[in-house]
């Protein structure tokens, strides 16, 4: 990832959420996840567009697993947070602290 | 990434039985795969059929001038059944070297609409909406 591309907030969450469920990040989880800590009803869709994306920029790495039938015999991608997304996720955090820094937010 | 949706849907359908109960998990699922379809069905997907048939569809409007120029066989019109088989062949081919069965169907559906209509971009359009989408609610209801 070039240096000053930030992560987008969805992204942010999203790669958060992955690092949170360790081995157990998939679509759906992931989407639970989201819902259960910040309240937002994203769609299943939304966040496997988001997947891919973290994916192609070598931000997560995907594995494949075999069709199971709780899952009406369809096969689960799980995804694992790479260096670089862990470079990302870091980066991103600090730019925030440092843009909150001082700001007194009035409710 | 349309199984993967499908498969976390299916097992997320599953937990919201045991949450919410059946009937407002059914509800939750369908909407979901409504929500979902933008994500599963990308617009490369619909396009894909597109560039399949309309190089058919030329060479075939081409031969109908061809025969038109020819004495013996001016007014007589091809039989739509040259232009399915050559597009299904087609979307066979091309479900084969890049297996995806939504192509193909889109493909037929597209042949079809062509060969009963001489003004056929309405039945394009309705196949190519309509195919996916009834793939995807079959399934759906028979998951539900």
């Amino acid at each position: 990832m070039p240096k000053g591309e930030s992560l987008g907030e969805f992204e942010h969450l999203i790669l958060l959420a992955v690092l949170r469920l360790n081995d157990d990040a998939y679509g759906m989880r992931v989407r639970r996840e989201i819902s259960e800590r910040t309240g937002r009803d994203t769609t299943i869709g939304a966040v496997y567009a988001t997947l891919e994306r973290l994916e192609t920029k070598g931000l997560v790495t995907a594995t494949l697993s075999e069709p199971t039938a709780d899952r009406g015999g369809r096969a689960k991608r799980s995804f694992h947070v790479t260096a670089l997304g862990m470079e990302a996720i870091n980066r991103t955090r600090q730019e925030m602290q440092s843009m909150s820094e001082g700001l007194v937010f009035h409710a | 990434m349309i199984d993967f949706i499908l498969g976390d849907l299916y097992e997320e359908y599953g937990l919201q039985c045991g949450e919410r109960g059946v009937l407002a998990a059914r509800v939750w699922y369908l909407r979901r795969i409504m929500l979902s379809l933008p994500a599963m069905i990308k617009p490369i997907e619909l396009l894909r059929p597109l560039m399949i048939a309309l190089p058919l569809l030329l060479l075939d409007r081409l031969w109908c001038l061809v025969y038109s120029m020819i004495p013996l066989k001016d007014g007589l019109d091809r039989a739509p059944g040259f232009l399915i088989a050559n597009i299904v062949c087609a979307s066979m081919g091309a479900a084969i070297a890049k297996p995806t069965q939504l192509t193909a169907a889109l493909a037929t559906a597209f042949a079809l609409a062509c060969s009963i209509s001489s003004e056929p971009s309405l039945y394009i359009a309705v196949a190519m909406i309509a195919v996916p989408l009834t793939a995807h609610l079959r399934r759906s209801y028979e998951m539900a």
